[in-house]
């Protein structure tokens, strides 16, 4: 396997700013994102599948990447609750790998479940995400058949996922080390497995904060405490869509990216909210409620 | 499978309570994950060194706390993913030591004022983070009029920063604010969560006092619901501030000697004035021991 060249000095200031709780990854929740608290993955029982999509990287970087999870990172993203399927290069299906078929709960493909897709960010278009969907539309297998409301998407830095895979190698480390300025190697020695750490708890949201729409998550979470976060989220990001301009909006939830395919209720039509929902949502500040309000309905509207 | 031997477990006379359990706990988990054996030898050595060098208290003892804490979570872990431990645990050549540990690193990932002092030198060492706290002490430090404190808006900006996958000026001038925010991050959940419902309050969201009130009382800070909102639309033009100079600043450094600065996902800026350039030079003085500092006034 060729090893890639590392851009050290960005490599080692990407490592830095991860290891003080820069996110290596965003998007959809994932198993490890809590909700009011609680962790996603306590919503349905059993582990997420996750579909990692390596079309955009090189041949050089894929292989290094798959490498890293066959042989290590596998199991490490299993025990964060994430199965995976053989990742993407090409045509989008959904094939899972040896080790998942070993280790997946008995029954656990004869129902839906939670499905993430593992988009490199800065590299995945839309077109590729219209790919996903005719995909996991097109399958007719249990596993996918919670439809859109039961996946996401997450995207990750794909080149500190390359680095943090050569660098799990002696040649790799050393390679590194080798550049490095003397006076950091403690330094590096003690962040790289914390890096390794971060970044595989942010593949699966485990490190993720709280922030603007995880508040209305929460909120309208605790209204709908039935609903999977998946469904939940894809309702506010629509919420939050609304009241921002094109370039700014997301397209994390697959109903969302359902929606804008199928151009299905653009212009939504939004309806104020209403006594009795204020009622029952509780004390929030009027645009809170309003939004909460139109993801509830939203969230209703299957 | 050969039984592997027990781990070098801590000094059974410092336990806080009777150990004999707790390492049939241990003993148990083990025998479902043998992988994890090597990972916990090899984490015991290691807190011991990092406990060796902070050096308050007894060592063993805080050790079999922390033992006792880690098992919790590894007997909390469903069958499926103590299968995925074990899985590999017989494949031949090397018993890689990090296993899960950064899992549970991550997992008691607590800020203690030591840690985040720890965070905040090791990212000040470096330029682009030298930068983006150059960007923070000149332009939003001035504009945050207190109460809240300063580490509480550092927190807030942060928090309603949104989350990206790339390193972004706005995401490094972000992550200096999360360092510089520790006493934040120890507020409870509750009160951030009031805070940050209050940060994104509008001025129409002033109309509901009543609704209002009740989050301000929430706060731990004496302040009006308009100060309060006012101090708000400041503190986040002053992070826009903050995040165009960091652009402009690193669009100077020349291409073949970005360093760290080749990382940054910025958009085409317009250089820095050199106004700008003798401002950051006056915050190298002033900061003289900040080495990320000096290696930032080398790039450009």
């Amino acid at each position: 396997m060729d090893m890639i060249s590392l851009d050290v000095a960005a490599i080692w200031t990407r490592i830095l700013s991860v290891t003080a709780g820069a996110c290596t990854a965003a998007g959809a929740p994932g198993p490890g994102t809590r909700i009011s608290g609680k962790a996603a993955v306590t919503w349905l029982e059993g582990p997420w599948l996750a579909i990692f999509d390596f079309a955009a990287l090189r041949r050089a970087e894929r292989e290094v990447v798959e490498t890293w999870l066959r042989d290590y990172a596998e199991p490490l993203l299993l025990v964060r609750h994430l199965l995976l399927a053989k990742p993407l290069t090409g045509e989008v299906f959904v094939e899972l790998t040896p080790q998942a078929i070993e280790t997946m709960p008995e029954g656990w493909r004869d129902a839906p479940r939670p499905i993430l897709f593992l988009a490199p960010a800065g590299r995945t278009t839309r077109e590729r995400r219209a790919q996903y969907l005719d995909a996991l539309v097109r399958l007719r297998i249990p596993l996918v058949s919670g439809g859109s409301e039961l996946w996401g998407v997450r995207e990750f830095d794909a080149d500190l996922l390359v680095a943090i895979a050569q660098l799990s190698t002696a040649a790799g480390r050393a390679a590194f080390r080798g550049s490095i300025d003397p006076s950091q190697l403690h330094l590096f020695d003690q962040q790289l497995p914390a890096a390794e750490a971060a970044v595989l708890d942010d593949l699966v949201g485990g490190r993720d904060e709280e922030g603007a729409v995880s508040l209305d998550v929460d909120a309208v979470s605790s209204l709908h405490p039935g609903a999977h976060p998946l469904a939940v989220f894809a309702a506010v990001e629509r919420a939050h869509n609304r009241r921002r301009g094109e370039k700014e909006r997301t397209h994390f939830a697959g109903r969302t990216i359902e929606a804008r395919l199928a151009a299905r209720g653009y212009p939504e039509p939004v309806r104020p909210c209403t006594d009795e929902f204020a009622q029952r949502a509780g004390p929030l500040l009027p645009d809170e409620m309003q939004r909460v309000f139109e993801a509830s309905e939203l969230l209703s509207h299957r | 499978m050969s039984k592997l031997p027990a781990p070098q477990f801590p000094d059974p006379s410092a336990a806080p309570v009777d150990c004999a359990e707790l390492i049939a706990r241990w003993e148990a988990v083990l025998t479902r994950a043998p992988r994890l054996r090597p990972w916990l030898e090899q984490t015991i050595r290691q807190r011991r060194v990092l406990l060796h060098e902070s050096a308050r208290g007894s060592i063993e003892r805080v050790l079999w706390i922390e033992l006792e804490r880690w098992v919790r979570q590894f007997e909390a872990l469903p069958q499926f993913a103590v299968s995925a431990i074990a899985v590999t645990v017989e494949s031949p050549g090397e018993q890689r030591s990090p296993a899960v540990s950064e899992r549970v690193n991550a997992v008691h990932h607590a800020a203690s004022p030591e840690r985040a002092i720890g965070e905040s030198e090791a990212l000040l060492q470096d330029p682009a983070f030298a930068l983006a706290f150059h960007c923070v002490e000149t332009r939003v430090r001035p504009a945050l009029h207190e109460p809240p404190p300063a580490t509480a808006w550092f927190g807030i900006l942060h928090a309603s920063a949104r989350p990206q996958p790339l390193l972004t000026s706005e995401v490094a001038v972000g992550l200096v604010l999360r360092v510089l925010s520790a006493e934040w991050s120890r507020l409870p959940p509750s009160t951030r969560k009031a805070a940050l419902r209050l940060f994104q309050a509008t001025q129409a969201d002033l109309r509901a006092a009543e609704r209002l009130r009740a989050i301000c009382d929430a706060l731990p800070w004496e302040i009006e619901p308009d100060v309060f909102v006012a101090g708000a639309a400041r503190a986040r033009a002053s992070l826009q501030e903050a995040c165009a100079l960091f652009a402009r600043v690193a669009a100077v450094a020349r291409p073949t000697q970005r360093g760290g600065l080749a990382v940054l996902q910025v958009d085409r800026a317009a250089p820095a004035t050199p106004a700008e350039l003798a401002e950051l030079s006056e915050t190298a003085r002033k900061f003289s021991t900040m080495t990320g500092l000096r290696r930032l006034l080398a790039l450009l």
